[in-house]
């Protein structure tokens, strides 16, 4: 139970970060994508079911604070993190290094799931002008901060567990 | 069973296609993201209204009572500001209230004048400056303007006097209330003719008298006395009304209120000629002269030339 809250607090917490605090940090009007990074952690900590439904109500989220169609992040964050969780059984490293390229491909996966759907709602779009200027730049964003986010996720779920655990 | 077996296993792949499924309806749909946003608020405000209403209120309680304490020096300012403010737009108000009463004294003025076409080309309008005790008052136009002494003062209920002092930009009347102010009149029911002259009176309202009546004279109290003509005034010109006789020996006096309050004034007419010229009686002059020869003068000098 208190893993849950912890879980959905943190879910909440970054939505709210990346709305307010983290436009401070944007460069170029890119941002790192802090639920993707969550979509990530939590498919490598926890498998793609848990992965998933961070996907839900992170992309639940985004698509409120951003008056997107309802769906559209939810869409392509679920895809990414059962395909991140699925990968995350065969990875056999902690390195991480390993971690942030999989954040960028999760990430570039992402932008491109997310402006093909666009794409289709509205075909006036241009698809590779923003995976060029938006969605790459922002992998590689995320992709820097993951160790530091990683980290402080870290310190937060594996000392929740170890309670846990010493409670069982 | 083998479908419910097969969903256990493939677990979350079946969450992943539910999932796919709901995401791609509601894009289909075309739901805006504002509905849940607005949804959430809804919700959301409805939680947090009574904190937000009881922490407004505290603070306005708190606001009010620190701010009878330190904002009162701030609201005595304020409300001397603001008294000054009153005074102003009181004073302001006054001054319309003013404007209007003169507006209303010159459009009886212009009225009386349009009315008496005979004082239309005799009459001058001029404002009083000032008002004496003494029973004088000062207008603003002199001997400059063709103003001279004895020339008649009226407004257009009756008389007020007669010019006693004409100097070069202003001139000094004499009203009905001055000694020295003598006017011919004339009681209009019975024609006894008399003078109207001032008594020097600040108490009564009857601030002159009719004298040099004789003792037969037929003279009532609630008679009206207008002028007689002559040089001072037009003839029929109302002065005022009878309100006392005064029985002496030989002669009798009557004591007269005026109908025009000569303290009252603030504009005036001056008659600058109380008959109407020959011209205008008679009309212009013929241009052309009798064709008779002119006849020689025969006088002597001393006749020609006398005083």
């Amino acid at each position: 139970m208190r893993r849950i809250i912890g879980w959905l607090a943190v879910i909440i917490m970054a939505a709210l970060l990346e709305s307010t605090v983290l436009q401070r940090i944007s460069i170029q009007d890119v941002l790192p994508d802090l639920t993707l990074l969550l979509v990530v952690y939590f498919a490598l900590q926890g498998g793609e079911e848990r992965a998933m439904f961070t996907g839900v109500l992170g992309g639940l989220m985004k698509d409120v604070a951003g008056n997107a169609r309802l769906g559209h992040n939810v869409l392509a964050l679920v895809i990414v993190g059962y395909v991140a969780g699925r990968l995350s059984k065969r990875l056999v490293t902690d390195h991480p290094a390993v971690k942030a390229g999989l954040v960028f491909v999760a990430s570039l996966a992402y932008g491109v799931i997310y402006v093909c759907v666009q794409y289709v709602q509205e075909p006036s779009i241009g698809v590779t002008h923003q995976i060029l200027t938006n969605r790459i730049p922002t992998a590689f964003y995320t992709a820097l901060v993951t160790p530091l986010v990683f980290l402080l996720l870290d310190r937060m779920f594996r000392r929740d567990e170890g309670l846990e655990r010493s409670v069982a | 069973m083998l479908l419910g077996r097969r969903i256990r296993e493939n677990r979350s792949t079946a969450i992943l296609t539910a999932l796919v499924v709901i995401s791609l309806l509601s894009l289909a749909s075309d739901t805006r993201a504002n509905l849940v946003a607005d949804g959430v608020r809804s919700v959301v405000s409805l939680i947090v209204y009574p904190f937000r209403f009881s922490i407004d209120v505290t603070r306005r309680a708190t606001a009010y009572s620190t701010g009878l304490l330190f904002n009162y020096n701030a609201a005595r300012h304020e409300a001397d500001a603001l008294r000054s403010e009153l005074i102003a737009a009181t004073a302001k108000a006054a001054d319309r209230g003013e404007l209007i009463a003169e507006n209303d004294r010159l459009r009886k003025m212009l009225a009386f004048e349009r009315a008496e076409q005979h004082l239309a080309p005799v009459a001058a309008e001029v404002s009083v400056i000032s008002t004496r005790l003494d029973g004088t008052l000062v207008i603003d136009r002199g001997s400059f303007h063709g103003i001279k002494e004895g020339m008649g003062v009226i407004t257009p209920s009756g008389v007020v006097g007669i010019v006693a002092k004409a100097e070069p930009f202003d001139s000094t009347v004499f009203t009905l209330n001055h000694p020295q102010c003598k006017i011919s009149a004339t009681v209009e029911r019975s024609r006894v003719a008399g003078v109207v002259q001032g008594n020097g009176s600040l108490i009564n309202e009857a601030i002159c008298n009719l004298v040099y009546l004789d003792m037969k004279d037929d003279v009532r109290r609630g008679d009206k006395v207008i002028t007689s003509g002559g040089s001072h005034f037009p003839r029929g010109y109302p002065i005022g009304t009878i309100v006392e006789r005064d029985e002496g020996a030989l002669l009798k006096a009557a004591s007269i209120k005026p109908v025009a309050d000569p303290y009252g004034a603030e504009e005036v007419f001056v008659v600058r000629r109380a008959q109407p010229a020959v011209e205008d009686l008679a009309g212009p002059a013929p241009e052309q002269a009798s064709a008779a020869p002119t006849m020689p003068d025969i006088r002597p000098d001393q006749e020609k030339y006398a005083p």
